[in-house]
């Protein structure tokens, strides 16, 4: 189930709200009992029979982190938790790729298992951990196994994030309180967030696709831009979209999440894109890889190192195949340069440090989108080496023209000069009824989309 | 508290709008679980059988989705909504894949063309060979038709920047019809001849009037010298019933047309018998709504798209036909039982009963059409299956 369903939206979503608020506050258990049951029908929806995956993720994590009071075994337990944790998701995500390398590097004639990945099993994994290495840290174990369950199978941020840190929700979990005012920002985050993944996300992705299709040798210069721009908004839109509705209905059940993207577009160097992009996954990956490796606390070639080992699980985290690997170290690479000298150059030069990074940032979406390495280079060649296509000229005129509404709003909301405006202006009441109504029409809209649109992949869904 | 009771109102409406779509949704779908959605021609999602297996395996919830968004209340409301904001609002050049313009609408049909065809059209030509060789073998005359869709009969009309479609259909045909030519093959090209009059195709459909049919069946009357029907033989009708034209019908009807479908009563009607799928059937070409105001679309030609008809009208002087391919075929039959005694018509697509080989060997049919748009030409699928 996808939050940019109908099957979600009339069916899921009005039975959540009623079960769990029906129910008085006070119930604190059993609204959490409500949620739990819901998140696992949710899960369920979509897996059937391979929630028993995440069935084992809570059980293991549950099970290794309660002798953590205990200091004897305190290490052991985390070294158990992590290495379960991580078997988890080696297995059922990286297996057939590590088969097929390891077929390709020795010569081997294994057969490649067919594992079906069970949904967003990087994402509970990660939050899995995260709940057993604060326990470590110091946060207190939590002995009720339901609360343990529900932190990491929380439905609005389950199948696609943000990252939920135990730490930040840990006191969410039994003290948290739902009021009007939060009910209300969560309404309209979630559809805002709607709208960015059914009304911009889907139409760029779909102009996105149609270029990718094109065949070898026909995408000229500025199609092959136009590609790389269409798919970074589509996946900006479609990530930070999702994040949005599950930070929106985080906030309608009374929990805090943190947020996950900050107009990354208006970066000036990698390294702050990568503090703007999917904040969740690069603080975790920060505190709880880069940091104890050492971090930059050990000398330049120690953090260089660091960083390396970072960026190479980010990228494969992201993925089972060499371009996502690839992807990841395209970015440790201008990172690394960034920090041995060119951010200094770039912090004084605004425009050029803003073009550097889209440029950047737009060939790595290209590395990120073709899993076969040959189109991928063959596709960063067109961009940047003049070709002669034998597409027609006016192709890419014609993609802008059927898409050049979708485009405009698409840059314009990448950057914060929509929202600025809005917030510069002191809204009476009929300002904020207009708005009000206008977010409701914006409901409405997306439900057109949704009933009408055939297309509505969502790029996050396999990690 | 003005705050306050704005911040009410906005959660209470919201939650009103999705509980009354989905109470109404859910009693639409319990009053009547099946449905026909005529825009889209197909019937909508019906649920997975509820069983342990179905719900352990995920296909019954699976299958919700689609169910609810086929029944959900208002559909078609929505559906023509959204297409009002493709066509008016955000004046996108294609909408639900039509080329949208003031007098004209145009699939846009999936280009999918490797640069050399020849090896595509050797195989097709190679089969079309076999079954030419099969008909002749007991005495018979194969003719393979060639006729443009309407995405290429009026190719000019295309925006520029999209695919090029005259390259792509010059080539086919090119490719097609020059190895069959070289081969043997019998064939008759009527696209240089439609494409000479682009009023022999609908603005708002894919396939050409039934005066583009009648054309047709004129050029292969004489190719197989077989007497045809003159326009002095019959009276041509114009019906008064909107058109749908399946390029409008993806828009939901909203393009505005005063397009019609047309007919035709012969000054002497020749008497038949009408099998369809060895159902005997009433015995019309043309299925009419009642009422005048109902939607007539180009399948009132035969009914649409059949897996088998027979048409007999008992005169044993005249020769029998067989005449297979897709639904071009449908206009073009109303014409064609006319100058044969017994007419077959099959659409493989839907016939399963035998291959079209063991087909002509059992019924042995005087002549024998192969017609095939030049979207198909070269694709080994559906009437294209020659076994």
């Amino acid at each position: 189930m996808v939050f940019s369903s109908t099957v979600f939206l009339f069916l899921f979503l009005p039975a959540v709200f009623a079960c769990y608020f029906l129910l008085p506050s006070r119930f604190r258990q059993g609204r959490n009992a409500v949620l739990l049951l819901f998140s696992l029908l949710f899960y369920f929806y979509g897996e059937g029979a391979r929630i028993w995956v995440m069935g084992l993720s809570v059980l293991v994590n549950y099970l290794l982190a309660l002798p953590m009071g205990n200091k004897r075994w305190r290490k052991p337990a985390l070294i158990a938790a992590v290495v379960c944790n991580l078997a988890i998701l080696g297995v059922s995500k990286y297996t057939g790729f590590a088969v097929q390398t390891c077929n390709g590097l020795f010569g081997t004639a294994l057969t490649v298992p067919q594992i079906v990945m069970p949904l967003g099993v990087s994402f509970f994994t990660f939050q899995g951990m995260s709940y057993v290495i604060d326990v470590y840290r110091g946060e207190p174990v939590q002995r009720n196994p339901a609360n343990v369950a529900l932190y990491i199978s929380l439905f609005p941020q389950l199948i696609a994030g943000p990252i939920v840190r135990y730490g930040q929700v840990a006191e969410d979990l039994n003290l948290r309180k739902e009021t009007l005012d939060k009910a209300y920002e969560g309404l309209k985050r979630f559809i805002l967030g709607l709208a960015k993944k059914v009304l911009l996300a889907n139409t760029l992705g779909q102009a996105a696709t149609e270029v990718f299709a094109l065949p070898d040798g026909a995408v000229s210069t500025p199609v092959a831009w136009l590609g790389a721009v269409l798919f970074g908004l589509q996946i900006y839109y479609d990530f930070s979209g999702y994040s949005d509705m599950a930070i929106g209905l985080g906030k309608i059940f009374g929990f805090r999440f943190l947020e996950n993207f900050d107009h990354p577009y208006c970066s000036r160097s990698i390294t702050e894109f990568w503090r703007r992009w999917h904040m969740s996954l690069g603080s975790w990956f920060r505190d709880y890889v880069y940091i104890p490796l050492g971090g930059s606390r050990r000398g330049l070639p120690r953090q260089l190192l660091n960083l390396l080992a970072v960026w190479f699980l980010t990228g494969l985290w992201h993925g089972a195949s060499w371009n996502f690997v690839l992807w990841g170290l395209y970015f440790a690479f201008w990172i690394v340069l960034e920090k041995c000298f060119l951010l200094r150059f770039l912090e004084k030069n605004r425009v050029f440090s803003c073009i550097y990074c889209l440029v950047l940032v737009f060939t790595g979406w290209i590395l990120f989108s073709f899993t076969d390495l040959s189109q991928c280079f063959a596709y960063v060649k067109a961009m940047f080496w003049p070709t002669k296509a034998a597409i027609s000229p006016g192709f890419w005129l014609q993609i802008l023209g059927q898409n050049k509404v979708e485009l405009a709003l698409g840059v314009l909301f990448a950057t914060p000069l929509a929202g600025k405006l809005l917030q510069k202006r002191s809204w009476g009441t009929a300002g904020k009824l207009l708005g009000n109504g206008g977010l409701l029409l914006l409901l409405a809209l997306c439900t057109v989309y949704l009933v009408s649109m055939n297309f509505n992949p969502f790029l996050y869904f396999r990690f | 508290m003005k705050q306050r009771w704005i911040k009410i109102s906005t959660l209470v409406l919201a939650a009103l709008f999705l509980v009354s779509v989905t109470a109404l949704t859910a009693g639409g779908l319990l009053h009547n679980p099946k449905g026909y959605s005529l825009y889209e021609n197909r019937s909508l999602a019906v649920p997975e059988t509820f069983s342990v297996e179905t719900v352990l395996d995920g296909s019954f919830l699976q299958s919700l989705e689609p169910v609810f968004s086929d029944h959900i209340t208002l559909r078609d409301y929505w559906l023509k909504l959204y297409t009002f904001l493709q066509v008016e609002v955000l004046r996108k050049p294609a909408v639900q894949g039509v080329v949208v313009q003031e007098d004209l609408l145009l699939p846009v049909n999936p280009v999918a063309e490797t640069p050399d065809c020849r090896p595509a059209a050797e195989a097709m030509v190679e089969n079309l060979l076999k079954l030419q060789t099969t008909v002749e073998s007991y005495g018979g005359t194969f003719l393979f038709v060639g006729i443009p869709e309407q995405s290429s009969a009026l190719r000019e009309w295309y925006p520029e920047g999209l695919a090029d479609y005259d390259a792509v259909y010059s080539s086919r045909e090119a490719a097609l019809f020059g190895t069959g030519e070289a081969a043997g093959l019998h064939m008759l090209n009527l696209t240089p001849t439609m494409l000479q009059n682009g009023d022999l195709y609908y603005r708002s459909d894919h396939h050409y009037r039934l005066q583009g049919a009648y054309l047709a069946y004129q050029e292969i009357c004489e190719a197989l010298e077989v007497s045809a029907i003159s326009e002095e033989d019959f009276t041509w009708k114009s019906l008064p019933n909107p058109f749908l034209g399946s390029l409008n019908r993806k828009l939901m009807g909203m393009w505005d047309t005063d397009e019609a479908l047309w007919t035709y009563e012969l000054k002497k009607p020749i008497p038949f018998t009408r099998w369809d799928n060895g159902q005997s059937v009433e015995a019309t070409v043309f299925d009419l709504p009642d009422s005048e105001t109902a939607y007539v679309q180009y399948n009132a030609y035969m009914g649409g798209d059949k897996a088998e008809t027979v048409i007999r009208t008992d005169r044993p002087d005249l020769p029998d036909c067989l005449i297979f391919g897709d639904s071009f075929t449908n206009a073009l039959e109303t014409f064609l039982y006319t100058s044969f005694d017994e007419t077959r018509s099959l659409d493989l697509r839907h016939y399963t009963e035998m291959g079209i080989l063991e087909y002509v060997q059992t019924y042995r049919p005087d002549v024998v059409i192969c017609l095939q748009n030049d979207t198909v030409y070269l694709l080994p699928e559906g009437n294209g299956v020659i076994e």
